[in-house]
């Protein structure tokens, strides 16, 4: 009989300030949909069902939400605002008022805290408050009637409030984000067990197969004991009997540490499993990260010899062994030796004139335009023949004194003229000291030619380098950028997962060794005992004990026949909402299998058309998985559509687009209400806040049943000024 | 799951077949309530029914000794 809750309404309650018709949301069937952004009171309303179904609420200020017992968190769940407008020895009340109804009845159910300010001093200081529970209300209407009955039996009020949802499926449709992976926990035993159980109440086959184990034990002791009577040699008896015994107790040892390594393999494969999905994209990651300071190094390296050559530049220029400094001044020198020529020229003509004016006219007899040179003149000398007329010049003779005179004359002034200031020296002296630089100055241009070269060569490096290590920041960017230490643990932890499973593997094999010697042992050890105890002994106990054998079997054989066939109908109703919610996804979501690892550990997996198993899957693809076989539970369970509402908050956070559609398309499917606190489908700068899946769910509801409401908080306020306003779509 | 469905469940065991050499056709006709003559058949019913009514163990036992006239 499916149960509608019709509204829910908050006195006071966290961020709801005021009384109950101001804070009200009203649902009908099918889908009801809370949209709001983050801070804007989503899971305050998921903790206002909490408290009313569970009596606990959601502590959110924490880092990572904690489930809280109201009775610890009273002072928490008062409006700052209502505390802040409470005079000392004052009260305010907070609570929450559930309406809801089934075919027959209409139910109220009212909790609520009543807090009176004990201190002056702040209003959000526990300290200043004192918190009383009050009586739960409960109260309840015939549909054809006017006026509710309050109910004041304690054992009515709770079959009331667990009509709301009843106790053993609220595991199931009350969903709190990222609590879907905790409700089916694959690597946990008792996870999918409990499933089970709610689906096919195998636990009677528990009780039948407790009940043939004990009952074989009292046949296998009567038929010892009757054995006993029988035999001759008592003592011999009972030393047999009680080795058998021993062997039975090491053969129960080792089943159950066999059972236990089975469930730890299970454990560490489905660690390995969810770490191989990230593991991937971690050592991807790791390698980038370590080309890339390989990179980073050769950048570093780069850069250093590049500046060493730029330092090389610098001490070429004032290096005194260096000549760079007289680059491109190569001209200067022809140019200084025109100077310095004409300067003695000059200084020569001026001696030349200084002596004529003193009376020496040695210098003025001037060769004649064409004369020959001081080397010709010595020339016409020793081959006593004047070059000028032809005619010869024997030593000694008057023309060969001639030539003499004039090659004297031009070479050996009688007297050294001395100028005050003569730069001949200085002259000499730069001439000597830049001749050595001189020779270096026709080799600079090659040196700059190949020193820009090798800049030009640094810098072309360098810029592949970081063009190189710009694209190993996109590739990290691409993989999703985290901390190399989140990295190097996540490779660490699937590193320590593999060798637990190797570990488990091999203990398991050995166990199984052990369990398979001790089970031979345990029939030579029985056989022994048949042959001492044969003689007139009562035939029937051994029947009885092995008739009783055989049900223990038949019993254990029929629970995993039966979990198969739930495990078979639950895999099959599974994956039709599992291809239902992904539909709307462009990536290829695989198969669900379930499949049994061990006695009673199952593993929930996606495997692709061809039986592989699918890894990389994005983690909304692992949230629908899960969240699918919760549907295919309930649709086994109640032939297709759960009579309780679902609440769920933000069950969406790491859904992709597609994924999103799916699952508003697929909940009214199961849910025959649901109640959905979602941030996914508000958008701040859209003018009715949708998003534009908002706007299509909107219209979905608007064609069927349901709602849509919203949250709005004006986030400018100060924490105590601060309440949720709702409005209605 | 009730009694009815679990001991027909039991009796899909094909033990019954090879070991004990019931036909398909036998197997059908047996309920909790009708009385056999077969040892197993009754202390599976004994089992089944102390089960239902969360009968102690030991007197389940007593039961399935009386039923192989033992004492």
């Amino acid at each position: 009989m499916a149960s509608i809750i019709n509204s829910i309404s908050f006195n006071n309650f966290f961020n709801f300030y005021g009384d109950y018709n101001q804070n009200m949301y009203e649902f009908n069937s099918g889908l009801n949909v809370i949209v709001a952004d983050n801070m804007s009171g989503k899971t305050k309303i998921f903790s206002a069902f909490s408290w009313i179904l569970n009596d606990e609420v959601i502590d959110s200020d924490k880092e990572i939400n904690q489930i809280v017992k109201v009775e610890n968190f009273m002072v928490q769940m008062i409006s700052d605002k209502a505390k802040s407008e409470t005079s000392l020895d004052d009260d305010v009340k907070c609570g929450v008022l559930l309406k809801f109804s089934d075919e027959n009845f209409e139910y109220e159910i009212e909790k609520s805290i009543t807090a009176t300010k004990i201190n002056d001093g702040s209003a959000t200081d526990l300290q200043n408050w004192e918190c009383i529970p009050n009586e739960v209300n409960v109260s309840k209407k015939d549909l054809s009637r006017f006026d509710f009955i309050p109910i004041y039996d304690q054992d009515e009020k709770l079959e009331i409030i667990d009509k709301v949802i009843r106790r053993e499926f609220r595991q199931y449709s009350l969903l709190r984000g990222e609590a879907v992976d905790r409700i089916l926990d694959f690597s946990n035993k008792n996870s999918l067990k409990a499933a089970i159980d709610t689906l096919a109440n195998i636990s009677k086959v528990d009780t039948l197969i407790k009940l043939t184990e004990y009952l074989v034990n009292r046949a296998d002791k009567d038929l010892t004991n009757e054995r006993k009577r029988h035999i001759g040699d008592k003592e011999k008896f009972e030393q047999k009997v009680k080795e058998r015994d021993e062997f039975r107790k090491r053969l129960t040892s080792q089943e159950k540490n066999l059972k236990t390594e089975q469930q730890q393999l299970i454990k560490a494969k489905a660690e390995r499993d969810e770490l191989l999905n990230l593991v991937s994209t971690a050592q991807e990651r790791e390698k980038i990260r370590s080309q890339r300071s390989l990179v980073e190094n050769e950048i570093e390296e780069k850069d250093l010899q590049h500046s060493e050559l730029l330092n090389t530049i610098q001490d070429h220029f004032f290096d005194p062994q260096s000549a760079w400094l007289l680059y491109k001044t190569g001209h200067y020198e022809g140019n200084f030796n025109k100077l310095r020529d004409t300067y003695i020229e000059d200084q020569k003509e001026k001696r030349i004139i200084n002596e004529v004016r003193s009376g020496d006219h040695s210098f003025l007899t001037k060769l004649p335009e064409g004369s020959p040179d001081s080397f010709s003149l010595r020339k016409m000398l020793k081959e006593e023949k004047c070059f000028v007329c032809g005619r010869s010049a024997d030593e000694h003779s008057e023309p060969w004194n001639h030539i003499q005179s004039v090659l004297n004359a031009h070479t050996k002034p009688n007297k050294l003229h001395k100028s005050k200031h003569s730069f001949n020296a200085l002259l000499d002296a730069l001439m000597r000291s830049s001749s050595a630089l001189s020779i270096q100055i026709d080799k600079i241009e090659s040196e700059v030619s190949e020193t820009r070269k090798n800049d030009v060569k640094y810098r072309q490096e360098k810029k592949k380098l970081r063009s190189r290590y710009d694209d190993y920041r996109n590739d990290l960017l691409g993989l999703g950028e985290v901390d190399g230490h989140k990295d190097t643990s996540t490779i660490n932890q699937f590193g320590g997962a593999e060798r637990r499973v190797e570990r488990h593997e091999a203990s398991i094999k050995e166990i199984e060794n052990k369990i398979h010697d001790l089970k031979a042992e345990l029939k030579d050890k029985n056989n022994e005992i048949k042959r001492l105890s044969y003689q007139d002994l009562n035939i029937v106990f051994e029947e009885q004990l092995s008739i009783l054998t055989d049900i223990d079997k038949m019993a254990n054989r029929t629970r995993i026949r039966l979990m198969d066939e739930i495990i078979e109908k639950l895999e099959q109703k599974s994956n039709e909402y599992y291809k239902l919610l992904t539909e709307s996804s462009s990536a290829d979501g695989g198969i669900i299998r379930i499949k049994r690892q061990a006695d009673e550990i199952f593993s929930v997996e996606l495997e692709d058309k061809d039986g592989n198993k699918q890894y990389g899957l994005s983690e909304g693809f692992q949230r629908m998985k899960k969240l699918a076989v919760i549907m295919g539970i309930i649709a086994s369970k109640e032939d297709g559509r759960l009579g309780y509402p679902l609440i769920a908050d933000a069950p969406l956070s790491t859904f992709g687009k597609g994924l999103i559609e799916g699952f508003f398309q697929q909940v009214p499917q199961v849910f025959h209400q649901s109640i959905i606190m979602v941030k996914d489908l508000f958008d701040g700068t859209s003018d009715d806040n949708l998003n534009d899946i908002g706007k299509e769910v909107l219209q979905e509801i608007k064609a069927s049943s349901g709602s849509m409401h919203l949250n709005l908080i004006d986030k400018g306020q100060s924490q105590i000024e601060r309440e949720t306003s709702i409005k209605r779509y | 799951m009730t009694s009815n469905e679990l001991f027909n469940k039991l009796l899909e065991e094909p033990v019954l077949i090879e070991k004990y050499g019931l036909k398909e056709k036998h197997l059908k006709k047996i309920t909790l309530t009708t009385k056999g003559d077969l040892q197993i058949i009754e202390a599976l019913k004994l089992i089944i029914q102390g089960v239902e009514y969360a009968n102690p163990n030991v007197s389940i036992y007593k039961q399935i000794k009386t039923q192989f006239n033992l004492k």
